[in-house]
This record gives C-alpha cells, sequence and structure tokens, in this order.
C-alpha cells in the first residue's frame, strides 16, 4: 500500500482533522505521478461516508477504502456528483443553436433509459443503453433499432454523455499535476480508457476542484491525441447520501474542437436518487 | 360522426386530467396525432388476386387519429391505443356499380396491463406489437410475427394478444415467457394456432444475445436467436435466425454509422422456410385487406437468397430524414426500392413521402401483388 493510500484511509475515517492534512503529506515514490500535498477536499460534506462502504464497485481485490490509490479515490469522489449511484431519474434538456430536445432519464451507472419529453413531434422516442448496447425506439415504428455509440443526440452531445462517469474504474491515471481553472486551485487527471472497459472516450483531461472535489472540465481526447470537445461541468443540484447533502451535476457545456466550435448545452432539473432495478432497464420491457 | 366524437371527447378529458400528475407519483402521459394520408399503388394482374377478388384499392385517401394512453404507478401500467381510421377509397372492380369504399374504423391497436410483481418478475397481459431483434428486413426469429413494417412506417403493425412473464435477475439475463392468446387485429382468416415460446436474453459488453424456443398448437417447434455486437463506435454485426425441422433461415448484417450521422446497412438473408412473403406494400381498405398485407402471402418458396442494402438519416440532428433502401432477391431478379421522405416542417407538424417501386413482375417475390405505391401525407403531432 503507498504511503498516500494509508494518509487518506485514516483522515476519511475521522482519525485526523482535514485541516491537518496538507502538513506532512508523503511524497510520492519515484516514477509515479505526482500527487499534490493539500486534499482539501477529504473536509466535504458527505465525503467521510465513503469509509462506511463494504466495498467499492469495480475494485473486486479491494475490501476497504484505505486500498484505493489516491488519484482514483479523488476521482471516486469527483463521480459521486455525476450520477454514479444506485441510481437517478432526472430531466435533462440538450440545447445547441438550432433545436431543444429534452428527455426523461432513468440511469444506474452507464446504463440509462431516456424518453423524450420535448419537441412534440418525437415524445416518447427512446433510448436504451445497457452495458453499452443501445436501442433507439421512435415511436409509431414496430420495433427499436440498434445504434452505435457514434450517433449523436444534439449537437456535440453524444450518448455517452447522458449517463454518470465512472472515471475511478472505467480510466487509467497517466498523469496527476497541480493547475487552476478560472482561478479555482484543481487537479488535472490524464486519464486513458481502460482495455477491459468500453467508456465513451479514449482519453480525458480531467480538471477536479480542490476545494469542492467536483469535476470542472474535460477535454476528451481521441486514440491519437486529438482534442474531440471540450466540456464545462456546473453543480447546482443537490442530492441527500446517508443523510447528507452533496452538490449534483445541474449543466453541461460542449464545445465541438474537432470539427468547428459549435456550443451545445445540457441541463438537468430534477434530480432524484432512487433505485433503478434491472426490469426498468431491460429490452424486453422497453417498449411501450 | 360518433366515433369522431367520442375519440376527440376521451382524448380531450383525459388530457385534461393528465395535468395533475405529479413526479414521482402516479401519472397519465398522452399523445395524440393525427394523419392524413393519400396513397397511391398500381396493382400487378396476377393469378394470385384475379379480377382484383382481394379488393385492393389504387388509390386511397385516408385519415388516422391515435391517441396513446399510458397510466403509469410504482408497480403497474396500464396503456391504451385507440385508432380511428377514415378511409375513402377507390377499388378497381370487374363490375363499375359496386363502386367505391367509404370505411369508418374504431379499434385498439394496442392495450394492455403491466404489473411489477417485484424488482425481477414483470406481468403482462393484453394486445401488444411485440417485436424484436436487429434487422431491418425481416425479424426471422419472431415466431408470432416477423414483419417488422419498417418498409412502411406510416402504417402501424396490428397487435396481437399476448401473456407475458418477464423474470430479470441482472442487466445480463432475462428470461421471458410468452403465450400468444389470440390474433389480435391481425386477420388470420380462421387459421390462428396459440403459440407459446420461451426467450433467454443475454446482455454482454457491447454485445447481446438472444434465443427463442417456441411452439405452436399442432406440432411445431421453432428455434430462434438472434445475435448483435459492436465492433467499433461506428460498426455494428448482427445475425437472426429460426430453424424449423432442420430448415434454417439465416440473416447476417452489419450497419456503418458515419461521422455526420448517416448510417448504412447492409443484410444478407437466406431464407430457408419460405419466411419473406409479398404483400408488405399493399394498403388495404378494410382490416382483412390490411391484415393480409401485414401478414403476407407465403408464395416465397424456400431456399431463396435475399440482400438488403439501406442508407439513412435519421437521427435527432436535422429537419430532413431519409432513408433509401433496395431489397434485392437472388433467385428472380425481383427487387423492391424504397424511399422514405420526411421533413418536419415545426416542432408538431411533419410531411413525409414515402415510395415503393416493385421490379420483377407477378411472378417475382416483391411484385406479385403491387407494382409501385406512393404515400403522400402529413403529421400533426398534439
Amino acid at each position: 500500500m503507498r504511503g498516500t493510500s494509508l494518509f487518506f484511509a485514516v483522515a476519511l475515517s475521522g482519525f485526523v482533522p482535514a485541516a491537518c492534512l496538507s502538513a506532512d503529506a508523503p511524497v510520492p515514490p519515484a516514477g509515479a505521478p505526482p500527487v499534490a500535498a493539500v486534499p482539501d477536499y477529504l473536509s466535504l460534506p458527505g465525503v467521510a461516508s465513503l469509509a462506511k462502504l463494504p466495498s467499492i464497485p469495480g475494485f473486486p481485490g479491494f475490501k476497504r477504502l484505505s486500498d484505493i490509490p489516491e488519484g482514483t479515490l479523488v476521482l471516486l469522489i469527483a463521480d459521486r456528483s455525476r450520477g454514479n449511484l444506485e441510481g437517478v431519474s432526472w430531466r435533462v434538456r440538450i440545447d445547441d443553436a438550432r433545436k431543444a430536445v429534452v428527455f426523461a432519464v432513468k440511469a444506474r451507472g452507464y446504463d440509462f433509459l431516456a424518453r423524450t419529453q420535448e419537441p412534440a413531434k418525437h415524445r416518447g422516442d427512446s433510448i436504451l443503453m445497457v452495458r453499452h448496447n443501445m436501442w433507439f425506439h421512435k415511436i409509431g415504428l414496430s420495433k427499436p433499432v440498434p445504434i452505435s455509440q457514434r450517433q449523436k443526440l444534439l449537437g456535440g452531445a453524444a450518448y455517452g454523455d447522458i449517463p454518470a462517469t465512472n472515471y475511478a474504474t472505467d480510466y487509467e491515471i497517466r498523469g496527476i499535476e497541480d493547475g487552476a481553472l478560472d482561478g479555482e486551485a484543481c487537479r488535472v487527471f490524464s486519464l486513458e480508457a481502460k482495455k477491459d472497459r468500453k467508456t465513451t472516450y479514449d482519453k480525458v483531461r480531467y480538471w477536479v476542484s480542490r476545494s469542492r472535489g467536483l469535476g470542472i472540465k474535460s477535454e476528451f481526447y481521441t486514440v491519437s491525441g486529438k482534442l474531440i470537445k471540450t466540456a464545462a461541468m456546473q453543480y447546482d443540484n443537490e442530492v441527500t447520501v446517508d443523510g447528507v447533502k452533496i452538490p449534483f451535476i445541474s449543466a453541461i457545456q460542449f464545445r465541438e474542437e474537432l470539427v468547428g466550435s459549435a456550443v451545445t448545452g445540457m441541463k438537468m432539473t430534477e434530480a432524484r436518487l432512487e433505485t433503478v432495478s434491472a426490469s426498468e432497464l431491460d429490452l424486453n420491457l422497453f417498449q411501450r | 360522426m360518433n366515433l369522431h366524437r367520442l375519440f376527440v371527447s376521451v382524448s380531450a378529458a383525459t388530457l385534461l386530467w393528465a395535468g395533475g400528475g405529479r413526479a414521482g407519483g402516479p401519472r397519465l402521459e398522452t399523445d395524440a396525432r393525427v394523419l392524413a394520408l393519400f396513397v397511391n399503388q398500381d396493382l400487378t394482374q396476377t393469378p394470385l388476386n384475379p379480377a382484383n377478388a382481394l379488393a385492393l384499392p389504387d388509390q386511397s385517401m385516408q385519415l388516422h387519429l391515435r391517441a396513446d394512453f399510458y397510466y403509469h404507478r410504482k408497480d403497474l401500467d396500464i396503456v391504451a391505443k385507440p385508432r380511428v381510421i377514415l378511409d375513402q377509397s377507390e377499388i378497381p372492380r370487374p363490375f363499375p356499380f359496386l363502386g367505391d369504399e367509404q370505411t369508418e374504423e374504431a379499434f385498439l391497436n394496442e392495450w394492455y396491463l403491466r404489473y411489477r410483481l417485484d424488482d425481477r418478475f414483470t406481468m403482462s397481459a393484453g394486445r401488444e406489437n411485440l417485436q424484436w431483434g436487429p434487422s431491418f428486413l425481416l425479424s426471422p426469429s419472431n415466431p408470432f410475427l416477423g414483419i417488422n413494417g419498417r418498409q412502411r412506417p406510416q402504417f402501424e403493425v396490428p397487435g396481437l394478444d399476448y401473456v407475458r412473464l418477464v423474470w430479470v435477475p441482472s442487466t445480463a439475463w432475462s428470461v421471458s415467457a410468452i403465450v400468444n392468446v389470440g390474433e389480435g387485429r391481425l386477420d388470420t382468416f380462421g387459421t390462428f394456432r396459440e403459440t407459446q415460446a420461451l426467450k433467454l436474453d443475454w446482455t454482454g459488453e457491447r454485445r447481446s444475445a438472444s434465443l427463442i424456443a417456441s411452439h405452436r398448437e399442432g406440432g411445431e417447434d421453432v428455434f430462434g436467436f438472434y445475435g448483435l455486437a459492436s465492433l467499433s463506435d461506428a460498426q455494428l454485426l448482427y445475425t437472426e435466425g429460426s430453424i424449423e425441422d432442420g430448415d434454417l433461415s439465416l440473416l447476417v448484417g452489419s450497419s456503418y454509422t458515419f461521422r455526420d450521422g448517416e448510417v448504412l446497412a447492409v443484410e444478407y438473408f437466406r431464407d430457408g422456410r419460405g419466411l419473406l412473403s409479398l404483400g408488405g406494400e399493399i394498403v388495404g381498405s378494410s382490416a382483412s385487406a390490411t391484415s393480409l398485407s401485414m401478414a403476407g402471402v407465403p408464395v416465397s418458396s424456400r431456399d431463396q437468397d435475399f440482400v438488403l442494402v439501406q442508407y439513412s438519416d435519421v437521427a435527432h440532428q436535422g429537419d430532413f430524414k431519409w432513408t433509401l433502401r433496395m431489397d434485392q432477391a437472388l433467385d428472380d431478379d425481383g427487387a423492391r426500392y424504397i424511399a422514405l421522405l420526411n421533413y418536419e416542417v415545426s416542432d408538431d407538424f411533419e410531411i413525409f413521402l414515402n415510395g415503393s417501386v416493385n421490379d420483377g413482375g407477378a411472378r417475382s417475390n416483391f411484385g406479385a401483388l403491387v407494382e409501385n405505391v406512393f404515400v403522400l401525407g402529413g403529421k400533426r403531432t398534439f
């Protein structure tokens, strides 16, 4: 176990006040990604409840939070505010320069069911994604059709942008450095999709606020390193986890970078944490 | 017009009631659509339809009133889809005094109750349009109704009567027990027989597969299957088929999504069971003629080969959506060329033009009953 992991685990267990953490942060071993010394986010509401988890999804070999490497733990904390939960339902509005679409979404991890609410002509059109298998059903047509991940929702928003992010489990951390965004101190992660995971994007550069523990900007890259698009996130929603209110994703603004510079907005409202069962995401019960 | 008044009254009352739904609580959702259609089709002179004994129209003006009602609460869904069709058709007949035909129909194309026994078990009963499989051409794995209506999207596939029990232990596995207990809106001309099926579905990471074992009253056992895999973020590879008495019908297909959202799909179908039948383009003026076209007349002999090539852009992005499709029969040189054009004029109104040219003549699979079909119309959503 790396020294930083042990240090985090002790802090999360409440034995060390978060305010004291900056003084003696250990230096990472040679060759490891550089790690900032001040984990301000450990004092954030609800973070301590992570330590109560009996196991961590995506880490079958780990039994305790203290076994999670520090960088991964930061991503895990940031993922919590992006819907990485047992289930969430919300209303998602997507706008580009020409039109707007509104979906009622039920999501669990990467899986989701989205039913179109607006505009009227598309009301009832539905998208189901389960384990990265995607199906589209147009109201009035007889059956759902499989669609590829490349299909876009609207403007620069992809289907893969609707569900939660699972950066902590789906990406390898290639580097961590200190940075700032609009004056806000951040950890900046260089992430690369794990080979056994089927992520929407191959490479991501991800800014996590040190004071808020929230992912506030992403840059998405192709395998060859070309910048595809950027995303800026806001967290004006709130959800309650273990009796503690935490900020929750409320808006993402995508900007195309590969072709043109079109801007697409995605707003999430009416967020509710609720258990979404497997049957609610089953293809046999998808059509209605 | 009584049917029309009843339809409008019920729909209006329901829309008013629906306004009171609470987020997360029981709620009622409604959709209403009105379609106005003009249909022109050239009938084939064929022994299959001597002197137009099937009473197929060559021109038709139709008004379709469609409402969908969804009542949802935590453990129960109730769905009803009433329909009214007003039709004025010109039907070529050997005796002119038989004249044209004007019909009014009101019916429930689908209705069902879906009850969630718990998070894993769901039971449903009623009339449904039960479709599955990844193919565009037809669904050879479906023992109940192999057609999917994709070549004429403005006309609904008839609902059949089913009882289902679906067990979903995880997102990876599900099992469905399905019994088709009645012909529903499909007129089988007195030949309906109950069919039972057991369907096993597996969903893996970017791939899925299903097996369907079915038994039709009277002794026919059919084993169906389909599978789907994502080769990349743009390319899908799929297969679908069925076996009956050692005769295999097998479809293999692939689709590729281009950067702008257009999709190119290619399918090859070896019809070992004589599943692909003609008549999918006929627009009847009566329920029986419509059902005949949807059920298909099984003139296609076994062991024939077909290829589908389809290029389409039906993503959400643009106002203009289109599908171009060619179905080529490799054995009789017959072909069906389909164009589906759709323009979204506003958020609640769209116009469409569907054309189908069936080449090959009366002895071919696709031209055996009608040569050309054109459908022009508009759809308003409320």
